[in-house]
């Protein structure tokens, strides 16, 4: 009984959240006058299959795509190394003012990221990095406070005994980190890397602050940018929207199991 | 900045092996290890923090040289009402979503928790709008709040009720925005409770169902405390966010109709990038930092009274 | 400081050593210039086409002269041009709305061309005094100027046997044809043709100039005080909210806004209204949809036509290097130029700002209405912090034309706010 009121209550809601995305793709695939037609035509009919390939033709959409792929790698490459590092210092190594960083680390996520807008526009423009890519990218290389968390947490519960099974007496720190640490963190890193990847290819603010130049636009701004330009040709817009989501869910479906590990472990949020 | 010139030192020092050097090479070693998040506090947190307190205090309009003014942005904030109206628009959004989502989110999680078959298919439906960008979420959101052409109308016109302009309509923009916003938001906050779900102990419900406890009892007196400290951390996680909520009304809204929608950060992104009024603009993110800040701590202080660690 | 500067240090430092620097700086070689240039036009649009053909010819007379094209819609190409100037990347040379010349100025973003306009022949040009401000600086050349007057779909009128407008229709005439062409041809109960627009979100074509003929106004002063919070105004608004309720002969607001953004200025083009304000630019979307259409002086009103006018203009960066600026005065003084401005105005864009062309190439049915209106327009209301004051003001208006809030109570408010705008700014400033 209970099970099947379970049932009911999670297939509606599934319901709920993928109808909409059909209703959309369905809208992706129209003519311009059946994407207006009222009332409303759920299956398109013809289904033009072409609008997608238009967007491709008429937009520099490739160039959208390489923009938020070089960013989401870097950003991701980035916030691992630096993240785990960290996390290594915090976890297994004599660091004066331990405990103090790590408050701040708590602190800082505790941040509203509001108060960094402009000040962060300021100085990314004394660098001359506007209108780059870098100040998308430079940020995850310094570490973010909850990836510290998750790695300090996971190196946390490695057992001492293991730099000594290792055989590395007289190794430098980094050689312990490297070959012996870091190769069994590899679930937690993997983790990191998915939310970092998703945080960064979902990102509206910082890349319409900081990118000008179509040549710059990431995929959201870039069908942002078409949603002016193509009036009266929505459905196009909807299709960029929908292609614009297709490598997250490759890497989603890819990856599934870190989203809900990560989410789980340290409410990460992608 | 004394931490910085410090770790430059003893990494050129020579390698003897007295106990000192070590101990001294080891703390070389764990700054260099920690010298991101180092530079991180400096350049991310430091300077943000005091560069826009100093702005805040002053008339910068990115192009002369910023002239201080003291507290006169902190006094026309008081006396302007559109940024009142933001502070009310976001509080307003943020009293429907919050709760809306919690809820939702906890009873998806108690469902799902019942060990049904498909579990793993059903996350991830509920994950896809989570990892969408707000961008995408507009498009799929007009297929459905379109007052035209959208779902919501078609579904209204089957039960006979009339139809609405909802992003359309400044009295249901907001409640629709929210809608959407909980749609989007839900099934991350279902997976984190799913975790705090299952963290409990199968026994309790066990010895609680012997000794004849009702469903409700069993719900009052075990799954609440027992996802108290996930709920506690949800709570102040999405709090702080929902107040700083801009991507969402940006894509779908840009404020509209007639500044219905307009929320305190879109108004601060205006302010200051599109009237280059970046000293007024800090203004407004001070105001809006204390605010989360206070709601911060408020929420820490109650939680001792409703929060069971186990 | 010594934060800021150890952070940028830092930051640098790690930049190099993490990733590729995607920056780098134009280099060309000696002597020749390049240019950035931006405008706005749909991509893809006859009036995009046309400037890139204008500058390829400019380019081919100009060998030494680059140009760099930075293009982007209406609403787009000012947020980003805004973030630009914020960054200190502007283009050199843009196209700038007439209404936002002064906001531009203001800011310090604008070269200062006074001494420039002083080397042409001041009489054969219209509008280069709207760009003058206070102190008798100038800082942008005429474009183009736009002025609305009132579109009429002949074949709509003939339909309904109805008499086109004359130049000495009042208000009352227009809602008692408006009415009359209102045509509910399907029978949903919802008129499938309206007789006329009254609102847009763009209130240059639609309450301004009512506001204005019905005897009120939106600023005075010298565009610094707020004074739209009169019953002329009310009985302007309650007029427009009668044409979309009660006459029922105008799409209301949520009507034209759920057509989406931007879609307002096709209603005219597809049939859906009979009569629209518009200005000259929306002659080129009629046009290409074949609408067989002519234009009238706007009706009169108790306080006249309220004719207003936008004189879209050059802007030099003040960024920019001297030899950019003297490019970019060359590129002024071409599309200047006769053949140019002909060219623009044929193609149903501007009303040409060279006389000359003005004389020739405006078509000889709806020349002389654009012109009579602009000899007739005053500005609209420009003042440095126009975008945002007009905002705060429209967001009211838009609001008692939603229904949303009684008249009275959207003008007081909006007249509020929108002062609130204009004595931040001017309070600090002697100018």
């Amino acid at each position: 009984m209970r099970k099947t009121l379970s049932y009911l209550l999670v297939l509606s809601g599934a319901a709920v959240m993928l109808v909409p995305f059909l209703a959309a793709l369905g809208n992706s695939l129209k003519s311009f006058a059946q994407y207006i037609q009222v009332p409303p035509v759920w299956v398109p009919d013809p289904v033009q299959w072409s609008n997608y390939a238009e967007v491709w033709e008429r937009a520099p959409f490739g160039i959208y795509l390489a923009n938020s792929l070089v960013i989401a790698v870097l950003a991701v490459i980035g916030n691992v190394v630096t993240s785990a590092t960290v996390g290594h210092a915090l976890a297994r190594m004599r660091l004066p003012g331990k405990q103090a960083l790590l408050t701040m680390a708590l602190g800082t996520m505790m941040l509203p990221t509001v108060i960094t807008i402009v000040p962060n526009f300021l100085l990314f423009r004394s660098l001359g990095w506007l209108d780059t890519l870098l100040p998308l990218i430079v940020p995850y290389w310094l570490a973010t406070p909850i990836g510290i968390f998750l790695m300090r947490q996971t190196f946390l519960a490695i057992p001492r005994d293991f730099e000594e099974a290792a055989g590395l007496d007289g190794a430098n720190p980094w050689q312990v980190f490297w070959r012996v640490h870091l190769p069994l963190a590899k679930p937690a890193l993997a983790t990191l890397a998915v939310f970092t990847f998703t945080t960064s290819w979902k990102a509206v603010l910082e890349p319409v602050i900081y990118l000008t130049s179509p040549e710059n636009y990431t995929l959201p701004v870039g069908v942002l940018s078409l949603k002016g330009q193509w009036v009266g040709n929505d459905q196009l817009v909807t299709a960029a929207a929908m292609m614009s989501l297709l490598p997250m869910l490759v890497v989603f479906v890819l990856a599934q199991r870190y989203f809900v590990r990560g989410t789980m472990s340290a409410g990460l949020k992608g | 900045m004394t931490v910085l010139t410090r770790k430059a030192r003893p990494v050129a020092a020579g390698p003897p092996a007295t106990a000192r050097t070590r101990r001294a090479r080891e703390r070389a070693w764990a700054l260099a290890f920690a010298s991101p998040y180092l530079l991180h506090l400096v350049a991310l947190t430091a300077w943000p923090v005091l560069a826009s307190l100093f702005f805040s205090m002053t008339d910068y309009d990115l192009m002369s040289p910023p002239t201080f003014v003291g507290f006169g942005n902190f006094s026309r904030l008081l006396g302007d009402e559109v940024f009142w109206r933001t502070l009310g628009n976001t509080a307003y959004f943020a009293v429907l979503f919050v709760p809306t989502q919690t809820a939702l989110a906890l009873l998806l999680a108690m469902a799902l928790n019942q060990r049904l078959r498909g579990m793993a298919l059903f996350r991830a439906a509920y994950f896809v709008p989570v990892v969408s960008s707000w961008v995408v979420v507009a498009y799929v959101a007009d297929s459905v709040f379109n007052p035209q052409t959208g779902i919501a109308n078609q579904v209204l016109a089957l039960v006979g009720l009339p139809a609405e302009n909802w992003l359309q309509d400044p009295a249901l923009v907001i409640p629709t925005l929210a809608a959407v916003a909980v749609w989007k938001g839900v099934g991350y906050m279902m997976v984190l409770f799913l975790a705090g779900l299952q963290a409990i102990p199968e026994e309790r419900y066990e010895a609680a169902k012997i000794d004849g406890a009702s469903a409700w009892n069993r719900f009052r007196y075990i799954t609440l405390p027992g996802i108290s400290g996930t709920t506690f951390l949800v709570l102040v996680l999405t709090s702080i966010e929902t107040l700083q909520s801009f991507e969402q009304v940006y894509v779908m809204t840009d404020g509209g109709p007639h500044g219905a929608s307009e929320l305190t950060v879109l108004y601060l992104y205006r302010q200051g990038f599109q009237f280059f009024q970046m000293g007024y603009a800090s203004a407004v993110a001070w105001v809006l930092f204390v605010l989360v800040l206070v709601l911060t701590l408020v929420q820490f202080r109650l939680q001792r009274r409703w929060v069971h660690y186990a | 400081m010594k934060v800021r500067m150890l952070a940028a240090g830092t930051l640098a430092v790690l930049a190099l050593a993490g990733t590729a620097s995607c920056g780098g700086g134009p280099a060309g070689e000696p002597g020749a210039v390049t240019l950035r240039l931006g405008f706005y036009a749909g991509a893809g649009d006859p009036a995009d086409t046309l400037m890139r053909e204008l500058v390829k010819e400019f380019t081919a007379a100009n060998p030494s002269i680059k140009v760099q094209l930075e293009v982007a819609p209406y609403v787009k190409f000012f947020e980003r041009l805004r973030t630009q100037i914020a960054g200190g990347q502007a283009p050199q040379v843009w196209l700038s709305d007439g209404v936002l010349v002064q906001e531009f100025a203001a800011r310090g973003a604008l070269a200062d061309l006074t001494d420039r306009v002083r080397t042409v022949d001041a009489a054969a040009y219209s509008g280069l005094e709207l760009n003058r401000d206070g102190k008798g600086r100038v800082h942008g050349f005429p474009q183009g100027a736009q002025t609305p007057v009132l579109f009429y779909n002949k074949k709509l009128f003939a339909e309904a046997g109805v008499a086109e407008p004359t130049a000495d229709w009042t208000y009352d005439d227009l809602a008692a044809a408006a009415r009359k062409l209102t045509k509910d041809t399907n029978g949903d109960g919802r008129p499938d043709t309206y007789g006329f627009r009254a609102y847009s979100p763009g209130f240059t074509e639609s309450w301004w100039p009512i506001v204005k003929a019905f005897g009120g106004d939106v600023v005075t002063d010298g565009n610094r005080k707020v004074a739209i919070d009169t019953p002329e105004s009310r009985a302007a608004l309650d007029w427009m909210l009668a044409a979309m309720g009660k006459d029922g002969f105008a799409p209301d607001y949520v009507t034209t806004e759920s057509f989406g953004k931007g879609a307002v200025h096709t209603l005219f083009a597809t049939g859906r209204v009979a009569m629209s304000y518009g200005i000259y630019a929306r002659t080129l979307p009629a046009m290409s949809a074949k609408v067989d259409f002519g234009v009238a002086p706007l009706p009169k009103g108790p306080g006249g036509r309220g004719n207003v006018a936008i004189v879209n203009s050059w802007v030099v960066s003040k960024a920019a290097t001297p030899e950019q600026a003297d490019a970019a005065w060359k590129w002024i003084t071409y599309f200047s130029g006769e053949k140019p401005q002909s060219r623009w105005a044929e193609l149903g864009e501007a009303i040409p700002i060279n006389k000359k062309a003005a004389a020739t190439a405006l078509p000889a049915d709806r020349g002389p209405v654009f012109l009579e209106a602009l000899d007739a327009s005053d500005t609209l209301g420009t003042n440095a912090v126009w975008s945002e004051y007009t905002e705060a003001l429209a967001k009211r208006v838009n609001e008692a034309l939603s229904g949303a809030t009684p008249v009275a109570e959207a003008l007081a408010t909006g007249q509020k706010e929108a002062q609130q705008v204009i004595d931040r700014f001017y309070a600090g400033q002697t100018q």
